[in-house]
């Protein structure tokens, strides 16, 4: 089996964004919106710090898609548009997607984007990725852990640029990949608690 | 729409279609026309024709990244980093990949205009580049006649100039603005003890590793400069520990082993405090103060004047001759003075002799003595650090091997920047801490490796050589010597303070243009505006080619110019040809990177036009050897006396031949001007931003909208919160925009990232309330004084109230 996944090293992510904007090229994401997205962890403004001065840390946290194992998401759509493919990825058939949004209420980690108007590029023009589909109007969108890539054999777009090596791809399922060491290392996922089993992990 | 709608209709052809200008149209700012309307559709035939071309990003970031970029239809679809097989070098941020919106965006300059209404007013009309060229060439040549041609002022900025140096300002003989007036100012300090530009250091980031410390003086270049972020993780995984000193809590701060919040503007104290508590606990480095640096020689007690005969010697940069002075030491196994590189002397590091009857000391003694005020508890008082922290830190730098690496930014913007480089230098040669593996000073980041090409130019004749102005544009705004000016990119917002005076003599000028991308902030004032294309598009198949990070790097052609606008190479062309001029240009960019390219330097053996498209548009330079690390720096220099000199005689009429504490200009506690204007007010550059580029990205606005951050107690005691619209002002002028509450700032201070459009600050420059007052002692440095923009004082109110 396969069980594609991302580590992500909190230490080397300096917040920088450039994963939020290499995915929005990547896939081409609509105006407005974002896949992923860099969180600055127990404030509400990004780049605030946790404390006060000068008694301060701060810890930046990239959120998109966890791909779960458990994906809450799947679980609530009526129509099956949500699946787990064969390589472990949680993907979207936008064709069998019918808006209802259930998805979104369902993932825990507000990953989901939704397309309530026709989307909107600023460019006027698709960018990004020629095989990736275009969405339509009233489909959820989100990560897709760059399927079109990893179907190549390429790692995800986040990862291709991340200029701190803070993001490494592979497969959880081969104990020997560079990820599998990672979650070795001391691994931690989000809301742990809700069972999700997701497969983007966090290291320190 | 009507008329964008018709222009569809009309083109068809799938690439970019540049329009030839709707004369007369009278186009308000906002009223330009949408890229759409602009340009064909992109899906106008059946199968999408998809290409690749390389080139390089901006060099102001100083990271040059080597860019992979995708052209679909005609249309910039993708940017990723170029393959490479030495991963320091494949690199991209989200400014690189923002540039598929931005180059489009609603910012850009699309057509040469003409002003129609006041100066200020937005009103321009729409006009041919021919009638641009004339107007251009008619108001240079009337100033040239009437005033002579340094009457003209012709500056370039990194981002509105392309990849060619420019050639009009050296053509006209006109100025072209000689100093910078930021960036430079620790430079100027520290760089005369080692012989070296006081700049970029003389070893690399990759020798971090070697390093048991890194302090990091006000550089956030986990913001400013990511591309050298895995260094600085791969150093920190390496063990070698990382303090940051900066007032606020940075993302490099976030992420170093020690972060210490001084207070702006007063670096220069902690440094002395470290001084002070190092010579007093005997942690100096004897052995090398002894063999390596100019601490054994002696100095008038009286005087200061180092005690030393002339010998002859040759300059190395003007190959004139030239006097230099070769200082004594007092040599303790004979008793006597003698000449400091005397054979078997064993020179005293401590003590007072008389010769000729007259006292001297060593450059040690004089230290002491001279650093005796600058106690911990001083330190504590002046930086707000505590004095265990200040003592701790000195230990651990001491213990080495250790570096301390500058930014261009911090203390740089305050009045005092120079003593705050000079003072790096002491330290590092008080402890060893220079010239060994794992030691140094210098700025580490935005910096090229060790190898440089020396490579060919275009050549001009004799009597059209550069004119470097004396002047900087800080100082040009103060005078009526210049009548009509030029620039590329939006220089008066960058490199002057207080707006009102720049403004004032903007206002003065019997004519200024502006060759911008974007619609900067300058545009408005201004009488003619040119649409500069971005370093995407060019002409010709090549756009320029540069040496960076041991490189020859090639700006191929990725898309034709946008709109109508031009690369800077041809609208100086453009304007040479309507001066008669024209024919001592290059006939366009192949020929003009020929002739760079043309070099006898062996490195770039074999690097030509047809190499660099071989090669994806980068060819690493042929060295024979390792430049990831390099030489090690040693222990001899392009100093007088070859040692390391920290003693700087030269500038004893300043009080400054070892570093002495001197306040900041006006941010500091004690000034009366604080009960107006309490807040001390940063600005410097983050992520989000390469000074003003990027203001109009909409991606990068969908993360970042521009906005001041005060700590949430200063908020508090104002009645502020989160979210509201303010007003920023101090004696100077005022400006608007959004209140963002953030722990990370120091209280007492505001922190403003620099720097963004007026039309994005409802119509108001944050240059505004700068401070715009020079240091004269800066006069007397390599690179003159510093603007000290954040040397500046403030208060922030409700918007309206």
């Amino acid at each position: 089996m396969t069980k594609l996944a991302i580590a992500i090293d909190l230490h080397r992510c300096i917040g920088c964004n450039t994963c939020s904007i290499a995915c929005k090229m990547q896939n081409n994401v609509p105006d407005g919106m974002l896949w992923n997205r860099v969180l600055t962890e127990g404030v509400e403004m990004f780049d605030d710090a946790v404390g006060v001065y000068p008694n301060l840390s701060r810890t930046y946290l990239p959120v998109a898609c966890q791909h779960c194992e458990n994906p809450a998401c799947m679980k609530v759509c009526p129509t099956g548009a949500t699946y787990k493919d064969e390589q472990g990825r949680v993907e979207i058939d936008y064709d069998r997607c019918i808006g209802c949004r259930m998805c979104m209420g369902a993932c825990p980690y507000n990953a989901r984007v939704f397309n309530w108007n026709e989307p909107v590029r600023a460019t006027g023009f698709h960018y990004g990725d020629a095989d990736v589909p275009v969405r339509p109007r009233g489909v959820a969108e989100k990560c897709s852990l760059c399927k079109e890539r990893t179907d190549r054999g390429d790692e995800p777009m986040c990862v291709h640029c991340c200029p701190g090596d803070a993001r490494v791809f592979g497969d959880l399922d081969d104990p020997d990949s560079a990820v599998s060491r990672l979650w070795r290392r001391g691994g931690h996922v989000l809301l742990e608690e809700k069972g999700t089993r997701p497969q983007v992990f966090y290291v320190n | 729409m009507e008329g964008s709608k018709r222009m569809r209709a009309v083109l068809n052809r799938r690439s970019f279609l540049r329009l030839g200008a709707a004369s007369g149209a009278l186009a308000a700012v906002g009223g330009m026309a949408t890229t759409q309307g602009w340009l064909a559709p992109a899906q106008a035939t059946a199968a999408p024709e998809e290409r690749t071309a390389f080139t390089y990003h901006n060099e102001h970031c100083l990271c040059n990244c080597m860019l992979q970029c995708t052209v679909r239809d005609g249309r910039l679809v993708m940017v990723q980093p170029r393959p490479n097989s030495d991963k320091r070098f494949q690199n991209v941020c989200l400014k690189g990949i923002s540039e598929i919106e931005h180059i489009y965006g609603e910012a850009r300059i699309q057509s040469p205009m003409r002003r129609v209404g006041e100066r200020g007013s937005g009103q321009f009309e729409v006009i041919s580049w021919d009638e641009a060229f004339k107007i251009i060439a008619e108001n240079f040549q009337a100033t040239i006649d009437k005033y002579g041609s340094q009457a003209l002022w012709i500056q370039y900025s990194t981002e509105a100039s392309q990849r060619f140096s420019p050639l009009l300002a050296s053509i006209l003989g006109a100025q072209a603005g000689g100093l910078n007036g930021y960036d430079m100012g620790q430079g100027n300090g520290q760089g005369q003890a080692f012989g070296w530009s006081g700049m970029f250091a003389l070893n690399t980031i990759w020798e971090w590793k070697q390093a048991n410390v890194v302090l990091m003086a006000n550089c956030n270049v986990l913001e400013t400069g990511m591309m050298w972020s895995r260094a600085f993780l791969d150093a920190q995984a390496a063990g070698t520990k990382i303090i940051v000193l900066d007032p606020r809590f940075t993302a490099t701060a976030s992420k170093a082993d020690q972060w210490v919040g001084l207070r702006a503007g007063t670096d220069p104290a902690f440094f002395l405090g470290m001084v002070k508590y190092l010579l007093d606990n005997d942690l100096c480095d004897r052995e090398h103060m002894l063999a390596h640096t100019s601490f054994p020689f002696l100095v008038n007690a009286k005087t200061g004047e180092v005690l030393g005969e002339m010998h002859d010697a040759v300059d190395k940069e003007t190959g004139k001759p030239k006097q230099v002075k070769a200082p004594y030491v007092w040599d303790s196994a004979t008793g006597a003075a003698v000449l400091h590189d005397t054979p078997g002397a064993q020179p005293a590091l401590e003590g007072t002799f008389t010769v000729d009857g007259v006292q001297y000391i060593t450059e040690y003694d004089l230290l002491k003595q001279q650093m005796a005020d600058y106690t911990l508890d001083w330190a504590e008082g002046v930086t707000g650090v505590p004095a265990d922290t200040i003592a701790q830190v000195a230990r651990e730098y001491a213990k080495g091997p250790s570096i301390i690496c500058n930014g261009v930014g911090g203390i740089d913007k305050f009045f005092n920047n120079d003593i705050a480089g000079h003072c790096y230098a002491l330290i590092a040669s008080l402890t060893g801490n220079y010239g060994k593996r794992g030691t140094g000073c210098g700025i580490y980041h935005y910096h090229t490796v060790l190898s440089e090409a020396k490579l060919g130019a275009w050549k001009l004749p004799e009597n059209r050589k550069p004119t470097p102005s004396k002047k900087g544009f800080y100082d040009i705004v103060n005078t009526d010597d210049v009548h009509a000016a030029m620039f590329f990119g939006d220089i008066p917002t960058q490199k002057a303070a207080n707006w009102a005076k720049t403004q004032r003599w903007l206002d003065s000028l019997d004519f200024v243009c502006l060759a911008d991308i974007y619609h900067s902030s300058v545009v408005d004032y201004v009488d003619l505006v040119l649409p500069v294309c971005s370093k995407f598009e060019c002409a010709d198949s090549v756009g320029g080619v540069k040496n960076a990070n041991g490189y020859i790097l090639e700006n191929q052609k990725v898309l034709d110019p946008l709109f109508d606008s031009k690369s800077d190479f041809y609208i100086e062309k453009g304007i040479a040809e309507a001066m008669g001029l024209g024919g001592l240009y290059p006939e366009n960019g192949e020929e003009y990177a020929r002739a760079i390219l043309t070099t006898d330097d062996p490195s770039c053996e074999g690097i030509t036009l047809e190499a660099l498209n071989r090669e994806n548009g980068a060819c690493k330079l042929v060295l024979d050897w390792d430049d990831t690390v390099g030489e090690e720096v040693g222990m001899t220099y392009a100093t007088p006396s070859t040692k390391q000199e920290p003693y700087y005689e030269n500038m004893l009429a300043w009080g400054q031949a070892f570093p002495q504490w001197e306040r900041p200009n006006e941010a500091y506690p004690e000034n009366p001007l604080r009960e107006k204007y309490p807040l001390q007010f940063s600005q410097a550059r983050s992520r989000f931003r390469v000074h003003s580029a990027y203001s109009g990205a909409k991606w990068i606005q969908q993360l970042f909208e521009p906005h001041i951050e005060l700590n949430p107690s200063d908020a508090a005691a104002r009645g502020l919160v989160d979210g509201d619209e303010v007003e920023v002002y101090n004696d100077r002028g005022s400006f608007r925009t959004k209140l963002r509450l953030n722990n990370a700032v120091q209280p007492e201070s505001a922190f403003m990232a620099e720097s963004t459009y007026r039309q994005y600050l409802n119509g108001t420059l944050m240059q505004s309330v700068s401070n715009d007052t020079m240091n004269p002692r800066g006069y007397d440095m390599m690179f003159g004084p510093m603007i000290p923009y954040n040397d500046t004082l403030i208060e922030i109110k409700k918007a309206g109230e």
